[in-house]
Protein backbone atom coordinates (compact mmCIF):
# COMPACT_ATOMS: atom_id res chain seq x y z
CA UNK A 1 0.00 0.00 0.00
CA UNK A 2 1.17 3.19 -0.69
CA UNK A 3 2.22 6.04 2.27
CA UNK A 4 2.76 9.36 2.82
CA UNK A 5 5.73 8.07 4.63
CA UNK A 6 8.64 6.36 2.55
CA UNK A 7 9.86 3.32 4.62
CA UNK A 8 11.07 -0.17 3.27
CA UNK A 9 7.46 -2.16 4.48
CA UNK A 10 9.65 -3.78 8.05
CA UNK A 11 10.31 -0.05 8.68
CA UNK A 12 6.41 0.39 8.37
CA UNK A 13 5.26 -2.43 9.56
CA UNK A 14 7.38 -1.37 13.03
CA UNK A 15 6.11 2.09 12.88
CA UNK A 16 2.36 1.09 12.42
CA UNK A 17 3.18 -1.55 15.61
CA UNK A 18 4.29 1.08 17.98
CA UNK A 19 1.71 3.51 16.96
CA UNK A 20 -0.95 0.92 18.06
CA UNK A 21 1.10 0.03 21.04
CA UNK A 22 0.42 3.79 22.26
CA UNK A 23 -3.28 3.58 21.01
CA UNK A 24 -3.65 0.49 22.87
CA UNK A 25 -2.08 2.31 26.01
CA UNK A 26 -4.66 4.64 26.15
CA UNK A 27 -3.27 7.35 23.49
CA UNK A 28 -6.51 8.10 21.61
CA UNK A 29 -4.73 10.88 19.25
CA UNK A 30 -2.25 8.44 18.16
CA UNK A 31 -4.65 6.57 15.93
CA UNK A 32 -4.98 9.65 13.57
CA UNK A 33 -1.42 8.75 12.36
CA UNK A 34 -2.44 5.71 10.71
CA UNK A 35 -5.97 7.47 9.52
CA UNK A 36 -3.89 9.71 8.18
CA UNK A 37 -1.72 7.55 6.58
CA UNK A 38 -4.04 4.99 4.99
CA UNK A 39 -7.37 6.80 4.53
CA UNK A 40 -6.23 7.82 1.11
CA UNK A 41 -5.77 4.42 -0.74
CA UNK A 42 -8.46 3.21 1.00
CA UNK A 43 -10.76 6.17 0.07
CA UNK A 44 -9.87 5.81 -3.25
CA UNK A 45 -10.94 2.29 -3.05
CA UNK A 46 -14.07 2.34 -1.43
CA UNK A 47 -15.17 5.41 -4.15
CA UNK A 48 -13.94 3.10 -7.26
CA UNK A 49 -15.94 0.08 -5.93
CA UNK A 50 -18.98 2.13 -4.78
CA UNK A 51 -18.94 5.40 -7.51
CA UNK A 52 -20.38 7.30 -4.71
CA UNK A 53 -18.14 9.89 -2.26
CA UNK A 54 -20.85 9.55 0.12
CA UNK A 55 -20.73 5.74 0.63
CA UNK A 56 -16.95 5.73 0.70
CA UNK A 57 -16.87 8.29 3.46
CA UNK A 58 -19.40 6.31 5.38
CA UNK A 59 -17.39 3.14 4.44
CA UNK A 60 -14.24 4.78 5.30
CA UNK A 61 -15.68 5.96 8.77
CA UNK A 62 -17.41 2.77 9.84
CA UNK A 63 -13.89 0.85 8.54
CA UNK A 64 -12.07 2.92 10.93
CA UNK A 65 -13.59 2.75 13.95
CA UNK A 66 -14.05 -1.03 13.64
CA UNK A 67 -10.51 -1.29 13.22
CA UNK A 68 -9.81 1.14 16.19
CA UNK A 69 -12.40 -1.53 18.59
CA UNK A 70 -10.42 -4.64 17.15
CA UNK A 71 -6.96 -3.17 17.03
CA UNK A 72 -5.39 -5.38 19.59
CA UNK A 73 -6.11 -8.61 17.06
CA UNK A 74 -4.05 -7.19 14.78
CA UNK A 75 -1.36 -9.13 13.44
CA UNK A 76 1.14 -8.66 10.64
CA UNK A 77 0.80 -5.79 8.68
CA UNK A 78 -1.68 -3.10 9.63
CA UNK A 79 -2.30 -1.69 6.12
CA UNK A 80 -2.93 -4.90 4.82
CA UNK A 81 -5.66 -6.07 7.85
CA UNK A 82 -7.31 -2.67 7.68
CA UNK A 83 -7.55 -2.72 3.82
CA UNK A 84 -9.64 -6.58 3.95
CA UNK A 85 -11.95 -4.45 6.29
CA UNK A 86 -12.81 -1.99 3.88
CA UNK A 87 -12.67 -3.98 0.71
CA UNK A 88 -15.52 -6.16 2.93
CA UNK A 89 -17.34 -3.25 3.59
CA UNK A 90 -17.47 -2.25 -0.27
CA UNK A 91 -18.58 -5.44 -1.07
CA UNK A 92 -21.29 -6.18 2.01
CA UNK A 93 -22.58 -2.56 0.64
CA UNK A 94 -22.90 -3.99 -3.07
CA UNK A 95 -24.52 -6.75 -1.90
CA UNK A 96 -27.04 -4.94 -0.22
CA UNK A 97 -27.90 -2.13 -2.94
CA UNK A 98 -28.83 -1.87 -6.49
CA UNK A 99 -28.15 1.21 -7.89
CA UNK A 100 -28.27 2.99 -11.13
CA UNK A 101 -25.89 5.64 -11.40
CA UNK A 102 -23.80 7.86 -9.14
CA UNK A 103 -20.45 10.21 -10.25
CA UNK A 104 -17.90 12.31 -8.89
CA UNK A 105 -20.39 15.51 -8.95
CA UNK A 106 -17.51 17.50 -6.84
CA UNK A 107 -14.78 16.79 -9.05
CA UNK A 108 -16.62 17.48 -11.97
CA UNK A 109 -15.81 20.89 -12.09
CA UNK A 110 -14.16 22.41 -15.42
CA UNK A 111 -10.02 22.24 -15.46
CA UNK A 112 -8.03 25.41 -17.18
CA UNK A 113 -6.17 23.23 -19.50
CA UNK A 114 -8.63 22.39 -22.01
CA UNK A 115 -11.43 23.30 -23.96
CA UNK A 116 -15.33 23.40 -22.90
CA UNK A 117 -16.34 20.64 -25.53
CA UNK A 118 -13.17 18.53 -24.23
CA UNK A 119 -14.81 18.86 -20.70
CA UNK A 120 -17.79 18.18 -21.76
CA UNK A 121 -16.39 14.89 -23.60
CA UNK A 122 -14.48 13.76 -20.30
CA UNK A 123 -17.29 14.63 -17.73
CA UNK A 124 -19.44 12.29 -20.06
CA UNK A 125 -16.66 9.66 -20.17
CA UNK A 126 -16.31 9.39 -16.02
CA UNK A 127 -20.22 8.97 -15.70
CA UNK A 128 -19.91 6.11 -18.96
CA UNK A 129 -17.23 4.81 -17.01
CA UNK A 130 -18.80 4.84 -13.38
CA UNK A 131 -21.86 3.24 -14.91
CA UNK A 132 -19.92 0.80 -16.72
CA UNK A 133 -17.42 -0.15 -13.97
CA UNK A 134 -21.23 -0.63 -11.49
CA UNK A 135 -22.08 -3.76 -14.26
CA UNK A 136 -19.23 -5.61 -13.39
CA UNK A 137 -19.07 -8.54 -10.67
CA UNK A 138 -17.72 -7.19 -7.56
CA UNK A 139 -14.30 -9.30 -8.22
CA UNK A 140 -13.38 -7.92 -11.34
CA UNK A 141 -14.26 -4.50 -10.56
CA UNK A 142 -12.08 -4.89 -7.18
CA UNK A 143 -9.37 -5.89 -9.52
CA UNK A 144 -10.31 -3.29 -11.73
CA UNK A 145 -10.05 -0.50 -9.48
CA UNK A 146 -6.88 -2.08 -8.05
CA UNK A 147 -4.76 -1.91 -10.88
CA UNK A 148 -6.15 0.86 -12.44
CA UNK A 149 -7.27 3.35 -10.29
CA UNK A 150 -5.38 2.79 -7.06
CA UNK A 151 -2.17 1.87 -9.65
CA UNK A 152 -1.29 -1.29 -7.67
CA UNK A 153 1.42 -3.69 -9.00
CA UNK A 154 -0.63 -7.62 -9.65
CA UNK A 155 2.10 -8.73 -6.70
CA UNK A 156 0.55 -6.31 -4.43
CA UNK A 157 -2.94 -6.77 -5.45
CA UNK A 158 -2.04 -10.62 -5.24
CA UNK A 159 -0.47 -9.69 -1.32
CA UNK A 160 -3.77 -8.14 -0.03
CA UNK A 161 -6.34 -10.55 -1.53
CA UNK A 162 -4.99 -13.31 -0.56
CA UNK A 163 -4.99 -15.10 -4.03
CA UNK A 164 -2.29 -15.41 -7.23
CA UNK A 165 -1.27 -13.49 -9.54
CA UNK A 166 -2.20 -14.92 -12.58
CA UNK A 167 -5.94 -15.20 -11.21
CA UNK A 168 -6.07 -11.39 -10.98
CA UNK A 169 -4.56 -10.63 -14.41
CA UNK A 170 -7.12 -12.90 -15.56
CA UNK A 171 -9.85 -10.62 -13.41
CA UNK A 172 -8.01 -7.45 -15.21
CA UNK A 173 -8.36 -9.04 -18.42
CA UNK A 174 -11.98 -9.75 -18.26
CA UNK A 175 -13.04 -6.55 -16.61
CA UNK A 176 -11.46 -4.71 -19.64
CA UNK A 177 -12.99 -6.68 -21.90
CA UNK A 178 -16.31 -6.61 -20.37
CA UNK A 179 -15.69 -2.65 -20.49
CA UNK A 180 -14.87 -2.09 -23.79
CA UNK A 181 -17.68 -3.70 -25.17
CA UNK A 182 -19.98 -1.61 -22.84
CA UNK A 183 -17.93 1.49 -24.04
CA UNK A 184 -16.23 0.89 -27.26
CA UNK A 185 -19.62 1.52 -29.12
CA UNK A 186 -19.60 5.29 -27.71
CA UNK A 187 -16.35 6.01 -27.80
CA UNK A 188 -14.42 3.49 -30.41
CA UNK B 1 6.03 -5.99 -34.92
CA UNK B 2 6.59 -8.31 -32.05
CA UNK B 3 3.27 -10.65 -33.23
CA UNK B 4 4.46 -13.28 -31.05
CA UNK B 5 1.49 -13.35 -28.07
CA UNK B 6 2.97 -16.00 -26.21
CA UNK B 7 6.52 -14.84 -26.02
CA UNK B 8 6.29 -14.68 -22.39
CA UNK B 9 5.50 -17.56 -21.57
CA UNK B 10 7.70 -19.95 -23.40
CA UNK B 11 4.50 -21.60 -25.35
CA UNK B 12 4.93 -19.36 -28.74
CA UNK B 13 3.12 -20.12 -31.75
CA UNK B 14 5.56 -20.02 -34.61
CA UNK B 15 3.05 -19.83 -37.44
CA UNK B 16 1.26 -16.59 -35.99
CA UNK B 17 4.92 -14.91 -36.06
CA UNK B 18 5.03 -12.53 -38.94
CA UNK B 19 8.30 -12.22 -40.58
CA UNK B 20 10.41 -9.53 -39.37
CA UNK B 21 12.10 -6.76 -41.36
CA UNK B 22 15.89 -6.51 -40.83
CA UNK B 23 15.55 -3.15 -39.59
CA UNK B 24 13.18 -3.99 -36.88
CA UNK B 25 16.23 -6.51 -35.13
CA UNK B 26 18.59 -3.31 -34.53
CA UNK B 27 16.05 -1.63 -32.53
CA UNK B 28 15.44 -1.34 -28.96
CA UNK B 29 12.72 -3.38 -27.63
CA UNK B 30 11.39 0.02 -26.07
CA UNK B 31 11.83 1.75 -29.47
CA UNK B 32 9.66 -1.08 -31.47
CA UNK B 33 6.21 -0.17 -32.61
CA UNK B 34 3.39 -2.99 -31.78
CA UNK B 35 0.84 -3.35 -34.09
CA UNK B 36 -2.05 -4.70 -33.07
CA UNK B 37 -5.43 -6.46 -35.03
CA UNK B 38 -9.49 -5.32 -34.46
CA UNK B 39 -10.24 -8.54 -31.72
CA UNK B 40 -11.88 -7.12 -28.41
CA UNK B 41 -9.22 -6.09 -26.14
CA UNK B 42 -6.50 -7.76 -27.80
CA UNK B 43 -3.13 -9.22 -26.30
CA UNK B 44 -1.01 -6.49 -26.90
CA UNK B 45 -3.61 -3.83 -25.25
CA UNK B 46 -3.49 -5.87 -22.43
CA UNK B 47 0.23 -6.10 -22.17
CA UNK B 48 0.37 -2.53 -22.66
CA UNK B 49 -1.99 -1.64 -19.37
CA UNK B 50 -0.12 -4.31 -17.45
CA UNK B 51 3.20 -2.31 -18.39
CA UNK B 52 4.87 -5.16 -19.82
CA UNK B 53 4.86 -3.52 -23.54
CA UNK B 54 4.97 0.35 -25.13
CA UNK B 55 1.73 1.31 -26.45
CA UNK B 56 0.54 -0.34 -29.38
CA UNK B 57 0.24 1.29 -32.80
CA UNK B 58 -2.85 0.40 -34.23
CA UNK B 59 -3.00 -1.04 -37.82
CA UNK B 60 -6.40 0.28 -38.79
CA UNK B 61 -9.48 2.10 -38.18
CA UNK B 62 -11.14 0.35 -35.40
CA UNK B 63 -8.02 -0.66 -33.68
CA UNK B 64 -6.93 2.76 -33.13
CA UNK B 65 -10.45 3.67 -31.61
CA UNK B 66 -9.36 0.56 -28.87
CA UNK B 67 -6.14 2.34 -28.22
CA UNK B 68 -7.53 5.53 -27.91
CA UNK B 69 -10.37 4.32 -25.82
CA UNK B 70 -7.89 3.09 -23.31
CA UNK B 71 -5.97 6.06 -23.35
CA UNK B 72 -8.89 7.96 -22.32
CA UNK B 73 -9.66 5.45 -19.31
CA UNK B 74 -6.15 5.43 -18.37
CA UNK B 75 -6.18 9.18 -18.28
CA UNK B 76 -8.97 9.09 -16.58
CA UNK B 77 -8.10 6.39 -14.18
CA UNK B 78 -4.63 8.78 -13.68
CA UNK B 79 -7.10 11.23 -12.01
CA UNK B 80 -8.76 9.12 -9.76
CA UNK B 81 -5.38 8.05 -8.17
CA UNK B 82 -4.78 11.42 -7.03
CA UNK B 83 -7.99 12.13 -5.04
CA UNK B 84 -7.65 11.96 -1.51
CA UNK B 85 -9.79 11.78 1.16
CA UNK B 86 -12.07 14.57 2.31
CA UNK B 87 -10.68 16.60 4.67
CA UNK B 88 -13.66 16.57 7.17
CA UNK B 89 -13.76 12.92 6.89
CA UNK B 90 -10.15 12.07 8.70
CA UNK B 91 -11.44 14.49 11.65
CA UNK B 92 -15.18 12.87 11.24
CA UNK B 93 -13.32 9.53 11.40
CA UNK B 94 -11.48 10.72 15.33
CA UNK B 95 -14.74 12.18 16.19
CA UNK B 96 -16.28 9.14 16.44
CA UNK B 97 -13.97 7.03 17.86
CA UNK B 98 -15.05 5.19 20.96
CA UNK B 99 -13.69 7.24 24.28
CA UNK B 100 -12.37 4.33 25.96
CA UNK B 101 -9.13 2.32 24.97
CA UNK B 102 -9.53 -0.43 22.29
CA UNK B 103 -9.72 -3.78 24.71
CA UNK B 104 -6.53 -5.90 24.93
CA UNK B 105 -7.10 -9.53 23.26
CA UNK B 106 -7.13 -11.63 26.55
CA UNK B 107 -7.68 -15.35 26.03
CA UNK B 108 -10.35 -16.45 27.91
CA UNK B 109 -8.92 -18.26 31.03
CA UNK B 110 -7.32 -14.59 32.19
CA UNK B 111 -11.03 -13.07 31.32
CA UNK B 112 -12.90 -12.18 34.56
CA UNK B 113 -16.26 -13.71 35.37
CA UNK B 114 -19.38 -11.75 36.55
CA UNK B 115 -21.62 -14.10 38.83
CA UNK B 116 -24.56 -12.41 39.36
CA UNK B 117 -26.53 -13.51 42.62
CA UNK B 118 -29.66 -15.51 40.95
CA UNK B 119 -27.18 -17.18 39.19
CA UNK B 120 -24.83 -18.19 41.53
CA UNK B 121 -27.64 -20.22 43.51
CA UNK B 122 -29.33 -21.49 40.54
CA UNK B 123 -25.92 -23.23 39.89
CA UNK B 124 -25.64 -24.36 43.71
CA UNK B 125 -29.10 -25.28 43.05
CA UNK B 126 -28.49 -27.33 39.97
CA UNK B 127 -25.18 -28.67 42.30
CA UNK B 128 -27.06 -30.03 45.18
CA UNK B 129 -29.64 -31.81 42.35
CA UNK B 130 -26.85 -33.48 40.79
CA UNK B 131 -25.04 -34.95 44.19
CA UNK B 132 -28.64 -35.62 45.47
CA UNK B 133 -28.94 -37.94 42.15
CA UNK B 134 -25.53 -39.48 42.30
CA UNK B 135 -26.34 -40.23 45.54
CA UNK B 136 -29.82 -41.94 45.04
CA UNK B 137 -28.37 -44.20 42.26
CA UNK B 138 -25.27 -45.64 44.65
CA UNK B 139 -28.16 -46.31 47.49
CA UNK B 140 -30.25 -48.09 44.46
CA UNK B 141 -26.87 -50.15 43.92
Amino acid sequence: MKTTVPASPTDQQEVDQDIISRVLAGNRDAFSVLINRYSDPLYRHALGMTGSPDVAEDILQMSFIKAYQHLAEVRGRFDAWVFRIVANGCKDWLKNIRRTHLSYDEDDQPSGYSTPDEELDRTELRSDLDRALMTLAPSLREAFVMKHVEGRSYEEMADLLGTTVGALKMRVHRAREALQALLEEKYA
Amino acid sequence: MLDNLNARDGSGDAHRERPRRASEHAQPLSDKEVPIGGTATSEMINSWLDGDAPEPVAVNAESARQVDLWRRIEEESQRRRHLVTPAHVKAQIMAALPADAPQMALPWWKKSIHVSPVMALAAAAGLIALGAAIGNSMRIR
